[in-house]
């Protein structure tokens, strides 16, 4: 019989799996599908699969030259998904609730990075594979400007606040792909980690931030004025 | 053939016009590639002039392959996706309807007149 399935409905799907690895599912599909995979071998196998097959596709030779911002991206998915790493800087700040992973409003602001490699640099995208001793440098795109804060929570569970470096949230303007100052250099905790561009009216103490991320990574509370974009990513040991 | 999807997607970014993740969109664009080239004879002939017959080690499976290629060949473009996604990249009957933009109902009906092509396929090759 040419027409028949190796799997059973219930179990997940590659495209799942992929789409979970890539951090694109939303909370409610990723607790799900989690909850599966504890109790499914066949499926957590194929989960590990998948991930070796994209961790081996991953950032080939770092390409020096910039390139556009769909042929990072692309590159990434075909990894099959990928994710990134940073340090862990000074603990920081928090939210409302934030849009799932992976959708992107149209005119939202958008969290952007770069990640510097030795003598190269790439620019990110969500599912990036990071190693411990990467630089990322932050950016933005936002049509209205505002105040701007990066946060993120590692692989241990940890919420630290990226950017600013001090304890002011700081205002800055509309444009568009716009670096911002420094970069965090990559710590050796392992795991996914998810960075959170805190894109607010009006600035909001930093503390409050971190502590709305760590309360609920999922959807943090923040307040009414302040749009959250993430970013997933996953950071691995070299090899 | 990755190759090919990725260079077209680099060439002409606004393909993905993000009404679907991205990882959605690059399933549904590789299965409507693949679907394309299966459906171009010239190209079907060029790939079996380069690969020769199938071994002899393994003649079921190529015969199960065989079999598929044609059957996709063969069905009306909807059912050859809904197959492609239901049997080879075996998501669920809601992933199906997503990928198709249809119902579930929608799918049901399309694997249904899917399989009884297949059915009548192997048939034909019985007598």
């Amino acid at each position: 019989m040419i027409l028949e399935r190796t799997r059973d409905e219930e179990c997940l799907s590659d495209l799942t799996l992929d789409r979970m690895r890539v951090g694109e599912l939303s909370a409610s599909e990723d607790a799900a599908a989690r909850e599966h995979l504890a109790g499914c071998e066949r499926c957590a196998a194929r989960r590990g699969e998948l991930a070796g097959d994209a961790d081996a596709a991953a950032l080939p030779p770092l390409a020096a030259r910039r390139r556009g911002p769909w042929g990072v991206a692309l590159v990434f998915a075909a990894a099959a998904a990928v994710t990134l790493i940073v340090t862990r800087p000074a603990p920081a700040p928090a939210p409302e609730p934030a849009p799932e992973i992976g959708e992107r409003r149209k005119g939202a602001p958008t969290l952007r990075f770069h990640v510097r490699r030795g003598d190269a640099v790439l620019e990110g995208a969500p599912g990036e594979v990071l190693r411990p001793g990467d630089a990322i440098r932050f950016g933005y795109s936002w049509s209205e400007g505002g105040a701007l804060a990066v946060l993120s929570r590692d692989g241990a569970g940890v919420t630290s606040v990226y950017f600013p470096q001090g304890q002011v949230m700081p205002t800055v303007a509309a444009g568009e792909a716009v670096e911002l100052p420094g970069a965090t250099l990559l710590d050796d905790v392992t795991g996914p980690e998810t960075f959170y561009g805190v894109f607010c009216a009006r600035p909001v103490a930093l503390e409050r931030l971190r502590v709305a991320v760590e309360a609920d990574p999922d959807a943090p509370r923040l307040p009414g004025e302040c749009v959250i974009d993430r970013v997933r990513v996953e950071k691995r040991d070299g090899r | 053939m990755v190759q090919e999807l990725f260079t077209s997607l680099l060439d002409r970014p606004e393909q993905f016009s993000g009404r679907s993740s991205l990882m959605t969109f690059l399933y549904r664009a590789t299965t409507n590639l693949c679907l394309n080239r299966l459906r171009n004879a010239r190209t079907r002939r060029r790939l079996l002039e380069r690969q020769g017959p199938p071994p002899a080690s393994a003649p079921a499976r190529a015969e199960a392959r065989a079999q598929a290629a044609e059957l996709l060949r063969r069905l009306p473009e909807d059912q050859a996706k809904a197959v492609v996604y239901y049997y080879i990249d075996e998501m669920s009957q809601a992933e199906v309807a997503d990928m198709l933009g249809c119902s579930r109902r929608h799918v049901g009906d399309l694997l249904t007149r899917a399989r009884a092509q297949a059915a009548a396929g192997e048939l034909r090759r019985v007598r």
